[in-house]
């Protein structure tokens, strides 16, 4: 045993390139998968810690909502639960402007009113300058960079707007640590809570309390109780990370799919290595069985190379995998606008061995059936080199094929509600080995037409370079990862290309006005500010829900209410009908325009009435009409303000859409709205062309990083050719030499093999790009389910572009199987056949 | 009357380097060979008879001396006029066959014929008349895979005929079949050089199946060690 362990580890030395190929299969699909599927729990983790710094290591929250009877919480209803609570943490916040000395502009200070000792207790606080003890009455703590931009220094007085002119002392200048660590476009000062509290009247009561809870205290429980008291208030945990990582998962669900392709690639890479390596070892195999070595042993040892590779690869994942992982997250954060955040690897040593599994376990599966199919081999013919052959079943695999597409499209068209996901992906799967199935016989065919073309263009070497095509089984490996290669980047671009179209047209179809405006609390008094600027000239105030439906089996829709009189004709939402007469009736009662998705869907009829069930009252709204939109992803109604604000018991709308005159400057009205709003509440003014460039950009960050995948695919299909290449060559070694025997000049072998790579260029390209657009449909299976919104349109201007790259893959792959002709040894070749 | 050259070797030498040692594997090679003779190079295992066959072929390159086909020196050959030489003017026969395995029979014998640019149709009298030498008119369409020894050694004899070659070289063609079959193309082989009037040069290990053969070339240690000319040769009986 020990000398066929001996040799396996020579073996593999001795082929390092083909062994580095097989690692780097392994490792890349490994290091992926390690990456994507920590992905989402890591920037979870990340989000988590950067919450926990700016607003401690409290347990659970509670503060005032619209719906509150105060903006302020009372600390009495917690001091209930002295047995649950380890530390009341009252909070109350405020702000005031502040004109630096010397320059013409204002800082705004956003100041945060804590017990000092409280504050350290679930917080941080680096103090560079100047104490913090004895902090009271007048007094501030400022951070290094907040001081920096008002220009003062401890110990400094400032004037102070904080309702009411007060004279304030600088006590600190603390690190950007813990509350400061967020400190963005604005200054972050601390005072002591009791001052806030006079200052702003509060009679001992906080706008937030942070509650840390004493160990081993179920959390849900005593969030419940405190519900109970605090019933009009919130109360939730400080971080929720479970629904912060659910939305995560979303966002990271399409970099595991392509995981998926770059694995099911790299199993199709390792599983060709491995017949090559079988085929390069038959004659040992026989050498070995013959003078004893049984059947398991060999496939003891063949299998234990697997596993080497396995383990080698899957280490070498795990190292991949820190780098990928590093680099993904940093992509992700500043698509969700959180660039500056420092990134922390969390990869528990879990992942580490799962990665490490999935290596062997890849590397395992690979190699089983190459291995298996030289044991069936009896020794006589391994020997005399007499195997029989196998004819590939072309209906079959056609027939199979077809089903596997078939199944796929049905699958993932037909399974919704929660499902829609899992059976979208499970569908491009299916469809993708589908394609596979069906290839050979695609091969079989164009293989032909092509040598009618080539015999004329070539010659007779252009006839037998078609016929090695329709046969040999390795180019059709190859041409089998070049089509999927293609099939996945043209899919991935047009995806691409859709998306960053779609984005500019949506915002710029669906709404005619100029600027979208937030404010806290926006009530009628901020929607007057807003239309007293001489540029403004409409606004229409929508409030947005969120509904579970019972008709149409407790899915969620978004729907709006809006001040009807007020749309037409400054926002589109592609009503069916007339649109006056439509816009008038839903005002006159509670009535509900819903989205031609949901009515196709539910199939739901004019005069139907829809449940929504509000927080003490469930009202029916009856279906008056249709619109075309894909707002929501189509998950979307339109309904009258009046009643659902009744209804729901809103005091506030949550935005406005704000058309502005002809010929005013977007961007300067949205400043100067701002600017009238700010002694009153907070606002964010938005105009359509800001928001629509920053959708794209998100998106152009998501399908970059989408992008990479697909050419890491692509890569790895690349590496597999080149392996295919040489298996090609080793098994057709001696059909080459006999040639040269017979009078196959060099230059003819060499013409025959770039005309080969030639042809199965064609082909592949061909293949892959029919594949990559019906890829593209199913593919739009997995945008729905993700909810992405976006309608696939193939575009034919990319098929120039992978038709010329699928050949020049295998034109330049050629390179490898030319260059071992030109160095072949005609006797050796035929001798040891 | 005189004999025709068609082969000549002059001071031929081949030696390969195994390790630090150079080891001579032909040595000093001096031979003739005539038009319409049956040659058969015997000698025990290593002793450089197929090297030499190969050397005649020009599938190798000796480290030294001349080697002359038809008049013309291999030695100072271009890749393509070499190949063009193999394809026209010698046909080779393998032990193993060598036929190309997705190939039917008759486009494996037009083999020589599409590598030299010609039309197949204008060849295709001829490709009827091999494949009628080698009894294998009805099995045209086959594909090696679905052939017996025999017959695949007849589909590369009928290969090494297509282009109506003067010399045909054989490396042990009987090596790899039984002894009836072999004898079946023992005597095919007889036929094509008394028939067709080609030039045969054969390796072999069995004194039997030179005997098919005119002349017999004994190789050891890398030199001739004798030359038997005119033996009796088996009849023919087919």
């Amino acid at each position: 045993m020990n000398i066929l362990i001996k040799y396996t580890v020579k073996s593999m030395m001795e082929k390092k390139f083909r062994s580095f190929l097989i690692i780097l299969a392994i490792a890349l699909a490994g290091g992926l998968f390690l990456a994507s599927s920590r992905l989402s729990a890591n920037i979870g983790d990340m989000y988590c810690k950067k919450l926990t710094a700016a607003w401690g290591n409290s347990d659970i929250d509670i503060y005032a909502n619209e719906d509150s009877p105060t903006y302020q919480v009372s600390l009495s209803g917690c001091e209930k639960f002295q047995e649950e609570i380890e530390r009341i943490i009252p909070q109350l916040s405020g702000g005031a402007e502040y004109k630096v000395a010397g320059e013409e502009i204002t800082q705004y200070i956003n100041i945060q009113g804590y017990n000092i000792e409280d504050y350290l207790a679930f917080n941080e606080l680096v103090v560079l300058e100047g104490s913090v003890e004895n902090f009271s009455g007048g007094q501030i703590i400022l951070s290094k960079n907040g001081a920096s931009q008002l220009g003062v220094s401890v110990g400094e007085e400032l004037k102070l707007n904080i309702n009411g002119m007060r004279k304030i002392t600088v006590v600190a200048i603390v690190d950007q640590k813990g509350i400061f660590a967020s400190e963005q476009g604005y200054v972050m000062a601390m005072m002591p809570f009791d001052t806030m509290v006079r200052y702003y009247k509060a009679n001992g009561k906080a706008d937030m309390i942070h509650l840390i809870v004493k160990d081993g205290v179920d959390v849900d429980e005593t969030i419940e109780k405190l519900q109970k008291v605090y019933s009009k208030y919130v109360v939730e945990y400080t971080v929720d990370s479970e629904s912060l990582n659910a939305q995560l998962s979303m966002m990271t669900s399409p970099f595991m799919l392509m995981t998926c392709i770059v694995v099911f690639m790299s199993i199709f890479i390792i599983y060709s290595s491995f017949k090559v390596i079988m085929l390069e070892k038959l004659p040992i195999v026989g050498t070995f069985r013959s003078v004893g070595a049984t059947k398991g042993i060999m496939n003891g040892v063949l299998l234990l190379e697997a596993l080497f590779y396995g383990i080698i690869g899957g280490i070498a994942a795990c190292f991949l995998g820190i780098g990928a992982l590093y680099v993904l997250s940093k992509i992700m954060l500043s698509m969700m606008g959180e660039g500056e955040m420092p990134i922390s690897l969390q990869i528990p040593l879990s992942s580490y061995m799962t990665t490490l599994i999935m290596g062997i376990v890849m590397a395992l599966a690979s190699t089983i059936i190459p291995i298996l199919s030289v044991s069936k081999v009896s020794l006589k013919d391994i020997i005399l080199n007499s195997r029989p052959h196998k004819h590939r079943k072309y209906l079959k695999d056609t027939l199979m094929g077809i089903a596997f597409i078939t199944v796929g499209f049905m699958g993932a068209s037909l399974f919704k509600e929660g499902l829609e996901m899992v059976s979208s992906m499970l569908g491009l799967l299916l469809v993708t080995v589908g394609i596979i199935k069906i290839l050979p016989v695609v091969v079989l065919y164009t293989s032909e037409g092509i040598g009618v073309t080539f015999r004329g263009v070539f010659g007779n070497i252009g006839g037998l370079a078609a016929k090695n095509i329709k046969k040999n089984k390795s180019v059709l490996n190859s041409i089998t990862l070049i089509t999927i290669g293609i099939s996945v980047l043209f899919s991935i671009s047009t995806m691409t290309k859709n998306v960053n179209d779609q984005v500019i047209d949506f915002y710029k179809d669906t709404y005619k006005c100029d600027i979208m405006g937030y404010t806290g609390n926006m009530d009628d008094q901020k929607l007057r500010i807003i239309r007293r600027n001489e540029n403004v000239e409409k606004t229409v105030e929508a409030l947005s829900l969120y509904m579970k439906i019972p008709e149409f089996n407790d899915t969620e829709i978004y729907p709006e209410a809006i001040r009807t009189t007020q749309l037409s004709p400054d926002i589109l939402y592609n009503l069916l009908g007339d649109e006056e007469t439509l816009l008038k009736e839903l005002q006159e009662d509670r009535n509900i325009i819903i989205s031609e998705i949901l009515r196709e869907k539910y199939k739901v009829e004019i005069g139907d009435e829809l449940t929504f069930k509000f927080k003490n009252t469930t009202r029916g709204y009856k279906v008056i009409g249709f619109m075309d939109t894909q707002w929501q992803n189509g998950y979307f109604a339109l309904m009258p303000l009046k009643y659902v604000k009744k209804d729901a018991e809103k005091q506030y709308y949550d935005m406005a859409y704000i058309s502005l005159k002809d010929g005013a400057n977007v961007e300067e009205v949205c400043m100067q709205l701002e600017e009238s709003l700010a002694n009153i509440t907070y606002s964010r003014m938005r105009s359509i062309d800001t928001i629509a460039k920053n959708n794209q950009e998100s998106n152009a960050g998501m399908m970059g990083m989408i992008s990479i995948f697909a050419i890491l695919a692509m890569f790895i299909g690349i590496i597999g050719v080149i392996n295919n290449l040489f298996i090609s060559f080793i098994e057709r070694k001696q059909s080459m030499a006999m040639l040269r025997s017979i009078g196959m000049s060099k230059i003819q072998v060499l013409k025959m093999i770039f005309i080969e790579g030639l042809g199965s260029g064609v082909i592949s390209a061909g293949a892959g790009i029919v594949g990559g657009v019906i890829t593209c449909f199913i593919l739009q299976y997995v945008l729905d389910a993700m909810g992405a919104g976006v309608k696939m349109t193939i575009e034919p201007s990319l098929f120039g572009t992978y038709f010329i790259g699928g050949m020049l893959i295998t034109v330049v792959g050629s390179i490898i199987p030319a260059r071992g002709s030109s160095k072949l040894n005609i006797i050796e070749a035929i001798k040891y056949e | 009357m005189e004999r025709e050259v068609v082969i000549e070797t002059e001071n031929l030498w081949k030696s390969y380097d195994l390790g630090t040692q150079k080891v001579d594997v032909l040595k000093d090679i001096s031979l003739q060979i005539y038009k319409g003779g049956f040659y058969s190079i015997m000698g025990p295992s290593g002793s450089g008879k197929s090297t030499l066959l190969y050397l005649l072929g020009g599938l190798d390159k000796p480290s030294q001396g001349s080697i002359k086909v038809n008049g013309k020196e291999l030695m100072v050959m271009k890749d393509k006029d070499s190949s063009i030489m193999r394809r026209r003017d010698i046909g080779f026969v393998f032990q193993f066959y060598n036929l190309i395995p997705n190939l039917s029979v008759e486009e494996n014998i037009l083999l020589p014929v599409l590598l030299d640019g010609q039309k197949v149709k204008k060849h295709k009298e001829r490709l009827d008349e091999i494949l009628e030498i080698v009894g294998l008119a009805e099995r045209r369409k086959y594909t090696p895979r679905e052939l017996s020894g025999g017959q695949q050694q007849r589909v590369a004899i009928a290969r090494a005929l297509m282009n109506n070659p003067d010399i045909i070289l054989a490396d042990e063609p009987i090596g790899n079949l039984d002894s009836k079959t072999g004898t079946e193309i023992m005597l095919l082989l007889q036929k094509i050089n008394r028939e067709e009037g080609k030039t045969i040069v054969q390796v072999t290990h069995s004194r039997e199946s030179a005997n098919y053969g005119t002349d017999l070339i004994m190789v050891k240690d890398g030199e001739i060690s004798h030359i038997e000319e005119n033996i009796q040769s088996v009849q023919i009986a087919l």
